[in-house]
């Protein structure tokens, strides 16, 4: 057999030759039997030396392209010293050289947002596909050494102020949630204002040197992009690609307490306490927890990440809907499986948009070099629906931590 | 009424293919788009005249829309209708509401079938109206989303009658505008849905009524203070449409709009100020809005606003305009996230499958169905800096102020 095998191998190694051989002239144009053109990877993902990462797709029918860098808070994590330092940060980096990058990137179209999260900092442009090099570039002012004044930081403050004062009442209720599941170490990245007030220059610049270290980097992009010529641009911006001395390393947070707790917010929370992406208790609890915000009209939220989290129930109209869930029967519980995986996969892999995927990847990414979305469907595709009931369990009221707003 | 088969390109331009046909609806329009991996049923459903009472029952209806059908339960047709991964949505707003369904390619006519069920034989159970109702009145809003939407109707008043009345007065084929976007070939959108819809006829309903105004909230318990001038509408058939979309994206829309400029980075006044274009009957109405935390209640902070804006339009050069432009190419292209074109209190719509089957729709609630996004941004290319700092100060000058004080405790 193996002999007839190597046959057939080598008259089908002679055939391809001879239709090389005599493959069409030039003169002779393109014909119907003419081999497909070459198939360009879609996806590009390079790990540097230097521990940074890029990841580029391109999305050939998209109309933008969203560039995003992330600077993981590995070693920068939030403490009650600290709480905020990180958000203000954000708030002067972002405005690049000159101060003038809004203006820069307006004036072409290009609009630039940045968050603040737990495990990293996020800032994306969306721009053009025509001025996706340019974004690229533009986020590398980011990575040199921040300039900034007392003066700026005081009347930055006083716009975070602001921000504060928005809060929304779900996010009020989540960060009650993280205070009774993690305490200190589930503090907000939005920060407090008293800790922000006593900020100086040097150690705005020395928290910007920590946070976005090499190791801590991924430049993601995703839209209609050239992966290879994107990817080189992000690696002329990311710079010199040695390895770091030192590796920062993450402080795991630990096992989150279920419990109750209140908050100054109207309404209820509910959240399930997860280990982290890696761990597929994770995913049954998010495929739950989306069927649940379905079906009881209540937001879902949780932030891609490797670390212990929750995933968060809000419902700001109080009307009781965590009791609803404690009573829900075990039939309506099994009817939304199928629903809870849609949705779960959507999210994970939906089409979505250039900032939707360049935002997956990257969160991904920053976390782990090997985590991908698609591992992820392929869990979520094989929970099965005792899997799916452990996920809703976890939102019960003994395994979660319950908030009631007061407001 | 006739029926229009109307295709709107990928990159939005509008072209009649047919002429107007035989007596067809309801209203229906379709955008094939060849590479788009989902298909979008979108549905415009305005509002009959409301009684003041009548509010709160038209919120209801739309969330109704959604707890079944004769043919689906709720849960099959959240099931069935998340096959995309989007749930079946209803947006609801004062003066229309809007149903939108997601399929993957190749189930237009599964997204048809729920539509259908939904606008022609919607459940309304009177249990779960009564408990939608209930629900609603509970629910509170954010303070953005409360100074987009600053009417609290009665809830309490509404009963599970009115709600079935409203549905019968509102939802006839006269009246209904459809939409279809996405993967599906030339002229299968509009076929697909005259053969769902083709015996629907009107039927009779008492005449419309005149919308009664509500008294919008002039006070929260909050910090916040949120501050609005609004502006009259503008639809593509209006003179001044160009130039007063043009000047709310040099006012209010970016980080280098007069509003971020003036109120969040001179001032220190404000974190969130936005031009929004709010989606009406009549069209996309200006609104101005800033949210602040004040030290004290302050009555006349809306004319310190309106006075801040009005000398920073008297700054504006070349440079501004051609900001703005390319600030509205950005929006009406592609994706923006800080878009002014606003679908309804969950935000922006873009340009995605689903947002496309909008602009049709809503380009045919305002009497121009081929006029997209791709037109809109044709029509302001040409507005001078004369022109646009003439229509802003105007705006300005003319616009009705909004403000719900900040009461914290």
């Amino acid at each position: 057999m193996a002999g007839a095998g190597n046959l057939a191998d080598v008259l089908a190694l002679l055939i391809s030759s001879a239709v090389l051989l005599s493959g069409p002239s030039i003169q002779d144009g393109p014909k119907p039997q003419d081999p497909p053109p070459i198939s360009r990877h879609p996806r590009l993902r390079t790990l540097l030396k230097s521990g940074a990462a890029i990841f580029a797709e391109d999305m050939a029918n998209a109309d933008s392209v969203s560039v995003q860098l992330f600077a993981s808070a590995k070693g920068v994590e939030e403490t009650p010293a600290t709480h905020g330092l990180r958000h203000l940060l954000e708030h002067l980096l972002v405005k690049g050289r000159d101060k003038s990058l809004d203006r820069r990137l307006e004036s072409k179209g290009m609009f630039l947002t940045a968050d603040t999260f737990r495990d990293a900092m996020k800032i994306e442009i969306t721009c053009a596909p025509k001025d996706a090099v340019s974004a690229v570039r533009a986020l590398g002012e980011l990575l040199r050494p921040l300039e900034t004044s007392p003066n700026e930081i005081v009347q930055e403050i006083k716009v975070i102020e602001q921000e504060l004062a928005l809060l929304s009442a779900d996010m009020r209720l989540s960060n009650a949630a993280w205070t009774q599941a993690f305490g200190a170490e589930g503090l907000d990245p939005l920060g407090s204002i008293s800790v922000m007030a006593g900020a100086t220059p040097e150690a705005l610049v020395e928290l910007h040197q920590r946070q976005f270290a090499k190791p801590n980097l991924v430049i993601s992009i995703a839209g209609r992009v050239d992966v290879d010529q994107v990817t080189a641009v992000a690696r002329e911006v990311l710079g010199a690609d040695v390895a770091s001395p030192t590796e920062p390393v993450a402080n795991p947070r630990t096992d989150g307490r279920s419990g109750t707790t209140d908050s100054i917010a109207p309404g209820d929370a509910r959240a399930a306490i997860v280990e982290g992406l890696d761990d597929d208790g994770t995913l049954h609890a998010l495929a739950a927890g989306f069927a649940l915000a379905n079906r009881f009209r209540c937001r879902v939220m949780y932030t891609p990440s490797l670390q212990n989290g929750l995933v968060v129930l809000t419902d700001t109209g109080g009307g009781g809907f965590d009791k609803r869930i404690d009573e829900l029967p075990a039939e309506e519980v099994d009817a939304l499986w199928p629903l809870g995986q849609a949705l779960l996969k959507n999210w994970l892999q939906g089409g979505g948009t250039p900032s939707d995927v360049a935002y997956r990847r990257g969160m991904l990414l920053v976390q782990r070099l090997d985590l991908r979305p698609e591992s992820l469907v392929e869990r979520v595709g094989a929970m099965g629906l005792l899997q799916f009931r452990q996920g809703f369990d976890r939102f019960r009221r003994d395994q979660a931590v319950s908030v009631v707003g007061r407001g | 009424m006739k029926g229009f088969l109307v295709f709107v390109s990928w990159l939005g331009t509008a072209l009649v293919l047919g002429q107007p046909g035989p007596e067809v609806l309801p209203r229906t329009y379709e955008t094939p788009i060849p590479n788009a991996e989902i298909v979008v049923v979108h549905a415009i459903v305005p509002a009959p005249g409301l009684e003041a009472r009548e509010a709160a029952a038209w919120r209801v209806l739309g969330e109704a829309l959604l707890e079944g059908t004769q043919e689906y339960t709720k849960l099959q047709l959240l099931t069935f209708g998340s096959q995309a991964g989007f749930a079946p949505r209803v947006t609801v707003l004062p003066d229309h509401l809007r149903i939108e369904i997601a399929m993957p390619k190749g189930g237009l006519d599964v997204a048809v079938g729920l539509l259908e069920s939904m606008l022609r034989r919607p459940s309304l159970p009177a249990d779960e109206v009564v408990s939608i109702a209930s629900e609603m009145a509970r629910r509170r809003k954010g303070v953005w989303q409360e100074s987009l939407d600053p009417y609290s109707p009665d809830y309490a008043a509404v009963k599970p009658t009115d709600v079935r009345d409203l549905a019968k007065r509102a939802i006839q084929p006269d009246r209904v505008i459809i939409s279809v976007a996405g993967g599906f070939p030339v002229g299968d959108g509009v076929r697909q849905i005259q053969s769902a819809f083709g015996d629907w006829k009107p039927s009779k309903v008492s005449a419309p009524r005149s919308d009664k105004t509500l008294l919008p909230l002039l006070a929260r318990k909050s910090e916040v203070t949120t501050i609005e001038l609004r502006a009259p509408a503008v639809a593509p058939a209006d003179a001044a449409y160009a130039q007063t979309l043009l000047a709310a994206f040099a006012l209010g829309v970016g980080k280098q709009s007069s509003m971020t400029r003036v109120l969040r980075e001179a001032q220190g006044w404000s974190y969130r100020q936005e031009a929004v274009l709010w989606p009406t009957g009549k069209g996309w109405q200006p609104r101005l809005i800033v949210a602040m935390k004040l030290p004290q209640e302050d009555v006349e902070i809306a004319e310190r606003v309106r006075k801040v804006l009005l000398e920073d339009v008297e700054t504006w050069t070349e440079e501004h305009r051609s900001r703005a432009l390319a600030m509205a190419e950005a929006a009406l292209t592609r994706r923006l996230e800080v878009s002014p074109f606003w679908g309804g209190p969950a935000g922006p719509v873009a340009l995605d499958v689903a947002d496309r089957a909008f602009w049709t729709g809503y380009g045919a609630l305002l009497g121009s169905p081929g006029f997209g996004p791709g037109e809109t941004l044709e029509a302001m290319k040409p507005v001078t800096l004369d022109e646009l700092k003439s229509r802003a100060k105007s705006l300005l000058e003319t616009a009705t102020p909004a403000v719900i004080l900040g009461r914290p405790g």
